[in-house]
C-alpha cells in the first residue's frame, strides 16, 4: 500500500502536537478519503477462513453431541433438547455474522475514541457480578450471566469475553497516541481499573483467561512499541509472581508436613504435575489430558470418521475446551492439519492487515487480534496434545460457546472495517 | 464530537519488526503444535490407538439373583432384592443446590455434610465420591428416576449407580443362627456377591449362589456397554430357593416363648428345638443369645450371638438321657418290666459315692420299678442298670441311638457326640458304667439327643432330623427297639410329668410326656463347676398321638436352676401353641385339680403281659 502523499511523513512519536490533532489545511477530509474499498467485508480471505472455521465448527459439534444423545443417561425426547448443543451454536454463529457486520460498518475511529468507555463498562459490569447480589439475581454467581430464554432455555454470557475485545480497543487506542501523550494522569487511572478488571476475571476463579487478557494487553504494549527492557522486566516480575503463587502450597506441605491436598490452590501444582506425567495420576488430575491424548492418538492419519469418535464420551468438556480431540480424532491428522492451518491463516491474515492497514490503531488492533487467536489456539491446543496444563480457555471459532464466538467475530468485523480503510 | 486526530500513517520500521517478531513467534508456535500431533497420532498412533481401546474395554458383571430360603409352606425367611450404591463425579457438578436439593427430598440425606464432602473432593481433584451407600430401592429408584427427568445439559451432576444384592427378612429376628448372615463382596470385574457367613446360607451355598454373568465391551461413561461394541456375553444364572423344614409360625412362637425365659433366667445361653415326631423335621429352632438379621443390633462384638447350639454346644445330658437308656435296656432284656432296683439314696463304688437327689423323704427312693425310677430320676436305679449292662453294652446303645455320630443336619460345623470308648477305659469302669447310665460321661448335642427322642415317639423307630425339606421327605425310618418298649418309657414320662419334676409342663386337655433334666456343667478334665447348671426339658406332646418333640435348654440360668423350673414352662408355652396350631383335638377330660388322678393315666401304665 503507498501511503497518501497528503499524510505527514514524519516519524511516528515526534509528530507536533498541531499534526496529530489537526489535519493539514491543505489536506481534504481524511474521513472519505480512508474508505477505498466500499464493500462489506473487503478483506476477502479472512472473511473465508471464518466461514470455513464456523462450518467446521458446527460439523464437529454435531458430531459430539450425538456422542452425548448416545450417553444411556439420556433421555431426552424432544430433537431440539436432543441436538440444543449444535442448534445453539448455529445460532451463536448466525449471531455472529450479524455483529461481525455491524462491526463492520462502524469506522474504527469511533472504537478507538471511546476504547476506554467500553472497558470501563466491561469492569463495572465485572464488578457488579462478583460483588452485588445482580449476579446472583441471574444465577451467574461465578463466570456467567444466565438469561432465561423462552424456547431456547437458559443462555449463559461471559462478560470476560467481551474485556477480552474492550481491553484490546483501549490498548491499540492507548498506544496508537504518541508516546509523548500516552501516559498521562488518565491513562494510569484507566491502566489501573483495567487491572482490577483482569484481577476480577482471576477471582472468578478464571486464572486462564486473566493470564490471556493481560498477554493481550502486554503483546499490543510490545506491538506498540514499549521498551523492552521494562517489558522484559514485567515479563519476569509476573512470571515469578504466578510461579511463587503456584509454588506456595508446595513449600508450606513440605514445611508443615501435611499432605499437598489439604491446601486450597494446590490444584495448579497437581495440574502442573499431570502435565509433566499424566499417565501417573490417571484418574484424577491427569484424566482429562490422558483422554484427550488418546483421543488425538486413536485418530491416525485420516481419522476414525466423523461421529465414529469415542473418547469424546470419556472427556468431560469435549465441545468447549477439548473440542480439537474430537476433531483431531475423528478428522485425524489431516483433518487436525486442516484445523491448524485454517486458524493460522487467520492469525497470519491478520498480521499481514496489521503490515499494509494506513492508521496506527488499525495496525495495532489487527496485530493484536492475530495474538488474541495465536494465544488462545495455542494455549488450547497445546493443552490438548499435552503440551500444558489444563487452563479453561476455548479455542476460537471451533469451541461451543457464544460468548466468545459472538466477541471473536465482533473483532473480526473491526478487522474488516480496518481493511476498508487500507 | 472532538475532531479526530488525523490517523494515516506510515508503518514505522520499529512496527514493522515488531510485527514480525510476534508473526515469527506464533508461527514457530504453530509449526510446535503441528509437530506435536505428528508425534501423536502419526509416530505413537498405533500405540495409544490400541490403548485407548483396551481402556475403553468394559467387564460388566450382570448380577445373579441369590436363591430364596423357604420355610415348609413355601413363605420366605430370606430373600433377595437390589440395593444401590450413588456415586457421583464432583469436576461434573453444576448447580449444588439443584442437586442437593434432590438427594434432600428423595433420599433423606442431610445436604450440609454432602456439600461439604463435595467440596473437598473438588479440591483434590477426585472423579468419584459416593454419596449414599446400600439405598433401598423404594429409595433409590423414584431418586433415579427424578434424576433422569433432567434434561441432559442440565443435569445438576454426573451420578452412578451401583447395584448391591442384599438379603430382605419378612422378620429379621426369626431364626437367625439357621439362616446365617451374608456379607457384601464388592468385586468390580466378578459382579458384587453375598458371602455367607453361617447357617443355610453357608451349608447350601452351591445352590443358593447362582452365576454372574458377563458383558463385554467399549463401556459408556455410566457403565453400560454400548451395544455395537459387544464382544462377549455369560447370563447370568440365578441361584435356586432352598425349602426349609422349619414353619415361621412354630418358629416365632418358639422365639417368642424363648424370650420369657431369657429375660427371667438371663442365662448363658439358651435353645428351643421343635421336631416333628413322626418324620425327625426339625420346624423351629431358636437360639438365644441372638440378633436381627437388618440391622445386626445384638452382633457386636460377639460371635456368640451366631452360634446355633442344637448342633455345636456339646453337654452331658444328665437325666434327660435316662429314658433312653432304660428303652434300650428293656428292648435288650437288661432290664424288665417287673424288675425293682432298692435306692438308699446314694450307692458306693470303689472310693466314690454316686447319689440320687431325694426330695424330702431323705433316706432315699426305696424299692424302684423301672417306671418309677424314671418318674423319681432315680441315679441308683440307673446306675444298677448300667453296671449290670456293663461298659460295652451301654457304648453300642449309645451308638444304636445316633448320640455318638453327628446326625448329617444340613447345617455347617456339626459337632458329634462322644464318650470314651470301652476299649480305651483303663481304670473306674464300675463308676463309669454307673454315670453313663445316668447322663454323666457323655457329651451329645441338643440335636441329636432330641432325635434320639423319636425312637421314643415313633414306635421305636429313629428318625434322622433334617432342616432340607427334600431330604427329610427321602429319609426311611431306621427301627431300634420293639414299639412296645417305647411306649412303656413314654407312659412312664407321662407320669414324669404328672407327678414328677416336670409338673409346669401339663398341658390343658393333652397328655404330655417329658423329662427334666438339671445338670451340673462339666468342665473337661476337670469334674464338675459349682454352681453352674444346664437345666433342660424334653417332652413328647401329645404323648398317646406323637406329633412334637420339643427341647428346651438353658446353659447357667439364674434365678433358679431345675429343668423343671426353668425349662419346662417354655416347653408348656411352645407345645399349648402347637396344639392350637395343628387343631389338634383334646383327648383328655379337663382336670378339676391339678393334683393327678392316677386313674386317669391308668393307660399309659404297662400292665400284665409284658417282659
Ligand atoms: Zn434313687
Amino acid at each position: 500500500m503507498k501511503t497518501r502523499a497528503s499524510a505527514p511523513l514524519k516519524r511516528h512519536g515526534t509528530l507536533s502536537r498541531a499534526a496529530v490533532y489537526s489535519a493539514p489545511p491543505s489536506a481534504p477530509p481524511a474521513k472519505p478519503a480512508l474508505t477505498r474499498n466500499p464493500s462489506l467485508f473487503p478483506h476477502r480471505t479472512l472473511f473465508w477462513l471464518t466461514v470455513f472455521l464456523c462450518v467446521m465448527s458446527l460439523v464437529f459439534l454435531f458430531s459430539v453431541n450425538i456422542g452425548e444423545v448416545l450417553k444411556p443417561n439420556a433421555t431426552q425426547t424432544s430433537l431440539f433438547h436432543l441436538f440444543r448443543l449444535a442448534i445453539m451454536q448455529a445460532l451463536w454463529v448466525g449471531v455472529g455474522f450479524v455483529a461481525m457486520a455491524l462491526m463492520a460498518a462502524i469506522p474504527p475511529r469511533f472504537w478507538q475514541q471511546s476504547a476506554w468507555v467500553w472497558m470501563a463498562l466491561c469492569v463495572g459490569v465485572l464488578a457488579l457480578i462478583q460483588f452485588t447480589p445482580l449476579g446472583h439475581a441471574f444465577n451467574g454467581a461465578e463466570r456467567w450471566i444466565r438469561v432465561p430464554v423462552p424456547v431456547l432455555g437458559a443462555i449463559t454470557i461471559q462478560p470476560s469475553e467481551a474485556f477480552k475485545l474492550a481491553s484490546l480497543f483501549w490498548f491499540c487506542a492507548l498506544y496508537a497516541l504518541p508516546e509523548r501523550r500516552r501516559w498521562t494522569r488518565g491513562a494510569y487511572l484507566l491502566l489501573a481499573v483495567w487491572l482490577f478488571g483482569v484481577i476480577l476475571v482471576e477471582r472468578q476463579p478464571d486464572l486462564g483467561t486473566a493470564m490471556l487478557i493481560f498477554a493481550l494487553g502486554v503483546g499490543v504494549a510490545f506491538l506498540g512499541g514499549a521498551s523492552l527492557a521494562k517489558l522484559g522486566l514485567l515479563l519476569a516480575t509476573s512470571v515469578l509472581g504466578i510461579a511463587a503463587l503456584i509454588i506456595t502450597p508446595l513449600i508450606k506441605s513440605h514445611l508443615s508436613g501435611e499432605p499437598l491436598d489439604a491446601h486450597k490452590t494446590s490444584y495448579r501444582v497437581q495440574r502442573i504435575m499431570a502435565m509433566l506425567d499424566p499417565w501417573s495420576d490417571e484418574q484424577g488430575f491427569g484424566y482429562q489430558m490422558v483422554h484427550a491424548q488418546l483421543a488425538v492418538g486413536s485418530g491416525g492419519l485420516t481419522g476414525v470418521g466423523l461421529g465414529m469418535g469415542r473418547e469424546k464420551r470419556y472427556l468431560p468438556a469435549a465441545e468447549s475446551d477439548y473440542i480439537f480431540a474430537t476433531i483431531a480424532e475423528e478428522a485425524g491428522f489431516l483433518g487436525g492439519i486442516i484445523a491448524i492451518s485454517l486458524l493460522g491463516g487467520v492469525v497470519y491474515a491478520c498480521f499481514h492487515l496489521a503490515m499494509r492497514a494506513r492508521t496506527r490503531f488499525g495496525r495495532l488492533f489487527a496485530g493484536g487480534l492475530a495474538l488474541w487467536i495465536a494465544l488462545s489456539a495455542g494455549i488450547n491446543l497445546g493443552m490438548a496434545l499435552g503440551l500444558l496444563p489444563t487452563v479453561g480457555i476455548p479455542l476460537p471459532f471451533l469451541s461451543a460457546g457464544g460468548s466468545a464466538l459472538v466477541s471473536l467475530m465482533a473483532a473480526l468485523g473491526v478487522a474488516q472495517s480496518i481493511a476498508r480503510e487500507a | 464530537m472532538r475532531q479526530p486526530p488525523s490517523q494515516i500513517s506510515r508503518i514505522s520500521k520499529e512496527e514493522r519488526w515488531r510485527l514480525q517478531v510476534a508473526g515469527g513467534l506464533c508461527a514457530l508456535g504453530g509449526v510446535a503444535l503441528a509437530a506435536r500431533l505428528f508425534q501423536l497420532q502419526i509416530v505413537q498412533g498405533a500405540e495409544l490407538r490400541e490403548l485407548a481401546a483396551r481402556r475403553r474395554l468394559r467387564r460388566r458383571p450382570i448380577l445373579a439373583r441369590r436363591g430364596a430360603i423357604l420355610d415348609r409352606w413355601n413363605r420366605p425367611l430370606a430373600r433377595s432384592i437390589y440395593q444401590y450404591h450413588l456415586a457421583l463425579d464432583p469436576t461434573s457438578v453444576r448447580n449444588p443446590d439443584q442437586f442437593l436439593e434432590l438427594v434432600r427430598t428423595h433420599l433423606k440425606i442431610d445436604p450440609r455434610p454432602l456439600e461439604q464432602a463435595i467440596r473437598e473432593a473438588q479440591a483434590q481433584g477426585r472423579r468419584y465420591l459416593r454419596f449414599a451407600t446400600f439405598v433401598p430401592p423404594h429409595r433409590a429408584e423414584p431418586f433415579l428416576k427424578a434424576y433422569r427427568a433432567i434434561p441432559i445439559r442440565e443435569k445438576p451432576a454426573i451420578i452412578n449407580k451401583e447395584v448391591i444384592p442384599a438379603r430382605e427378612y419378612p422378620n429379621s429376628r426369626l431364626a437367625p443362627q439357621v439362616l446365617g448372615l451374608v456379607q457384601l463382596e464388592e468385586d468390580p470385574d466378578e459382579g458384587n456377591r453375598l458371602v455367607p457367613v453361617g447357617g443355610i446360607e453357608k451349608s447350601m451355598e452351591a445352590r443358593l449362589r447362582g452365576v454372574n454373568g458377563i458383558e463385554e465391551g467399549e463401556g459408556a461413561p455410566g457403565g453400560l456397554i454400548i451395544p455395537e461394541t459387544l464382544r462377549a456375553r455369560t447370563l447370568p444364572v440365578d441361584g435356586k430357593p432352598v425349602r426349609l423344614t422349619l414353619d415361621a409360625a412354630i418358629q416365632e412362637a418358639a422365639e417368642q416363648a424363648l424370650d420369657a425365659l431369657w429375660q427371667k433366667h438371663r442365662p448363658a445361653g439358651a435353645l428351643a428345638l421343635v421336631l416333628d415326631a413322626r418324620t425327625g423335621e426339625i420346624l423351629a429352632l431358636a437360639n438365644r443369645p441372638t440378633f436381627d438379621l437388618v440391622t445386626r443390633e445384638g452382633l457386636k462384638g460377639q460371635m456368640e450371638a451366631l452360634r446355633n447350639r442344637a448342633i455345636s454346644f456339646l453337654y452331658e445330658p444328665g437325666s434327660t438321657l435316662k429314658p433312653l437308656i432304660m428303652a434300650i435296656a428293656l428292648a435288650d432284656a437288661q432290664v424288665r418290666l417287673t424288675s425293682r432296683f432298692h435306692c438308699k439314696g446314694s450307692m458306693p463304688i470303689g472310693k466314690r459315692r454316686i447319689r440320687c437327689v431325694v426330695h424330702g423323704k431323705g433316706r432315699g427312693h426305696g424299692i424302684q420299678t423301672p417306671e418309677e425310677a424314671l418318674l423319681n430320676s432315680c441315679n441308683v436305679a440307673m446306675a444298677q442298670i448300667g453296671m449290670r449292662a456293663g461298659l460295652e453294652w451301654l457304648y453300642s446303645a449309645l451308638q444304636r441311638l445316633h448320640l455318638l455320630e453327628p446326625t448329617g443336619v444340613e447345617l455347617p460345623a456339626e459337632e458329634s457326640g462322644y464318650t470314651t470308648p470301652p476299649d480305651e477305659v483303663r481304670w473306674g469302669r464300675d463308676l463309669r458304667e454307673a454315670n453313663l447310665a445316668f447322663g454323666q460321661g457323655v457329651q451329645v448335642t441338643p440335636l441329636a439327643l432330641a432325635a434320639a427322642y423319636t425312637v421314643l415317639a415313633n414306635e421305636g423307630q429313629y428318625r434322622r432330623p433334617h432342616i432340607l425339606y427334600e431330604n427329610a421327605q427321602r429319609e426311611a425310618p431306621i427301627p431300634v427297639i420293639e414299639p412296645l418298649y417305647a411306649r412303656a418309657v413314654v407312659a412312664a414320662l407321662v407320669r414324669a410329668v404328672e407327678e414328677g419334676t416336670g409338673k409346669k409342663a401339663r398341658l390343658d386337655g393333652y397328655w404330655v410326656a417329658g423329662k427334666t433334666g438339671t445338670a451340673q456343667k462339666a468342665i473337661p478334665g476337670r469334674g464338675y463347676a459349682s454352681g453352674k447348671y444346664i437345666a433342660s426339658f424334653i417332652g413328647i406332646v401329645p404323648a398317646d398321638r406323637p406329633r412334637a418333640i420339643i427341647m428346651v435348654l438353658a446353659d447357667e440360668p439364674r434365678n433358679g436352676y431345675y429343668g423343671g423350673e426353668v425349662a419346662a414352662p417354655v416347653f408348656r408355652q411352645i407345645a399349648q401353641f402347637l396344639m392350637w396350631h395343628w387343631k389338634v383335638p383334646p383327648n383328655r377330660a379337663p382336670q378339676s385339680s391339678r393334683t393327678p388322678q392316677r386313674p386317669v393315666y391308668e393307660e399309659f401304665t404297662i400292665t400284665g403281659g409284658i417282659g
